[in-house]
């Protein structure tokens, strides 16, 4: 009768433990997987970083196209006029 | 003798908590500050930086490292919250001032000149791709690659709002080089370039731009950039409205503060919060000095990418470009127009590269915006995929 006492009160505790050792056991892994060093080579990151570059030059190039079709127009639309220009 | 030793220890203490790696930094501190002082290399953000590297490696006793918090580095860190971490405050106020500084014309008189700050930002992409092959994490690699802006706020705003790791060396990399750029420069140029090209002449033709177009070039560019790259909406945005003010003709107290006093206020308190992230245990690593090196190599590549596109352009042009000005298009403003004037002047004393080299240097200070809000949406999708 006793014993069936001390391990219905102990179990929840054991439990307990055992749950807060997980945890810390994960904690542990999970530090040690930063701590890794990291591979100072990987090609293969290539495969994300490359068509980011293609995208990326290419919009620079489109934005920019469009920045200097605006400024054209506008420097057409409010510049000095050529006639009044060829007349003075 | 009790009561000497006891003073001693109370006094000197502290001498026990020192580490190596604190002095290491110290030392680098110092260097910082020499360099801005006996070279001039961008004073007004490598000497606060120097200054701060060294208060934020003092030693603390462990017992006392709780009340640090409180005091010089807590100052830093709230600064470094509110002033950059929270919502970029800094960079993006500093940018104000920029824009009030700089006059558009040389390129609004010749738009095509842009295509030069286009192409002038290769490096950053090139830079991209080479840190990911170092093994960088993609959004630390975006945040490496963004050196070869050439620009410091905008290196501040997209390796904080990528949150990477390597933030002060990354900020460190960038206005050291943007200082370099005198040195850096002028090899690279001579080597991608022939005598023949560094003497063409170019003929500057002076048209008048209308007072129109130049209050309107602000807005046009703010709503292009916010439509097409949402992420730069703010950096584009605070930089053509110091423009705005500049060019609106009203505002000229307003346009004189943001030129002076603002900036200058900004970057003492920029430089100093920088340094809040040169702490000895995350500074001191090998991947600062790859960092290093990446920067340099964006640098390289953007220089390379501007002259390249001007010898493209010579193909299929009557009038000749010099490629040299090309070279200009990193937005390191005025320093990169000032070195390929002055190279121009040392082949040929009558060729006046000056009016251009701005104009491509102006227009690369919007590519290089342009680019860090791309590089913002591109890396942002690729890691929400």
């Amino acid at each position: 009768m006793e014993t069936t006492t001390i391990m219905e009160t102990t179990a929840p505790v054991a439990e307990e433990i055992v749950l807060l050792a997980e945890d810390a056991v994960a904690e542990v892994e999970a530090i040690s997987e930063v701590a890794e060093t990291r591979d100072y080579w990987t090609p293969e990151g290539l495969k994300e970083s490359a068509p980011i570059m293609g995208k990326g030059m290419l919009g620079i190039f489109i934005v920019m196209g469009i920045v200097i079709g605006c400024v054209s127009l506008l420097n057409n639309v409010s510049g000095p006029k050529k006639k009044k220009e060829k007349k003075q | 003798m009790g009561f000497i030793t006891g003073i001693a220890t109370d006094i000197f203490g502290n001498l026990q908590f020192i580490d190596p790696k604190q002095v290491i930094m110290w030392i680098i501190g110092g260097l910082l500050i020499f360099l801005a002082i006996k070279k001039e290399m961008e004073p007004t953000l490598l000497l606060p930086m120097g200054f701060g590297a060294i208060l934020v490696n003092l030693p603390i006793p462990p017992v006392a490292e709780g009340e640090a918090a409180t005091g010089v580095r807590g100052v830093i860190d709230f600064l470094f919250e509110i002033g950059i971490d929270s919502h970029e405050l800094f960079p993006l106020i500093l940018f104000i001032g920029i824009g009030a500084m700089i006059d558009f014309e040389p390129v609004l008189t010749n738009p095509k000149l842009m295509i030069f700050g286009a192409a002038a930002q290769f490096g950053i992409f090139f830079t991209l791709c080479l840190s990911s092959v170092f093994g960088f994490e993609l959004k630390d690699a975006a945040s490496i690659a963004i050196i070869g802006a050439a620009d410091g706020p905008t290196s501040i705003f997209v390796a904080n709002m990528l949150n990477s790791n390597y933030t002060a060396a990354i900020m460190v990399a960038a206005y050291s080089y943007m200082a370099l750029v005198p040195i850096v420069q002028p090899p690279i140029i001579k080597l991608c370039t022939t005598k023949k090209e560094r003497l063409i002449r170019m003929n500057y033709t002076g048209k008048k731009v209308s007072k129109l177009t130049k209050i309107l070039f602000p807005i046009v560019v703010t709503i292009i950039v916010g439509m097409v790259a949402p992420d730069a909406t703010a950096l584009i945005g605070f930089l053509m409205f110091g423009n705005l003010i500049r060019e609106c003709g009203v505002l000229n107290s307003l346009s004189e503060t943001a030129q002076n006093v603002l900036a200058n206020l900004i970057t003492i308190f920029l430089g100093f919060t920088i340094a809040s992230k040169m702490v000895a245990e995350d500074f001191l690593k090998l991947d600062t000095i790859l960092i290093m090196i990446l920067g340099l190599v964006a640098f390289i590549v953007d220089t390379f990418g501007g002259i390249m596109i001007a010898k493209i352009m010579n193909l299929f042009s009557k009038n000749k470009i010099n490629p040299m000005i090309g070279a200009a298009g990193i937005s390191a403003f005025p320093m990169s127009a000032r070195v390929v004037h002055k190279m121009g002047l040392a082949e040929d004393n009558q060729n006046f590269l000056l009016m251009h080299s701005i104009g491509v240097n102006v227009s690369g200070q919007v590519a290089s915006v342009i680019a860090g809000g791309l590089i913002l949406t591109l890396v942002g999708g690729a890691l929400a995929q």
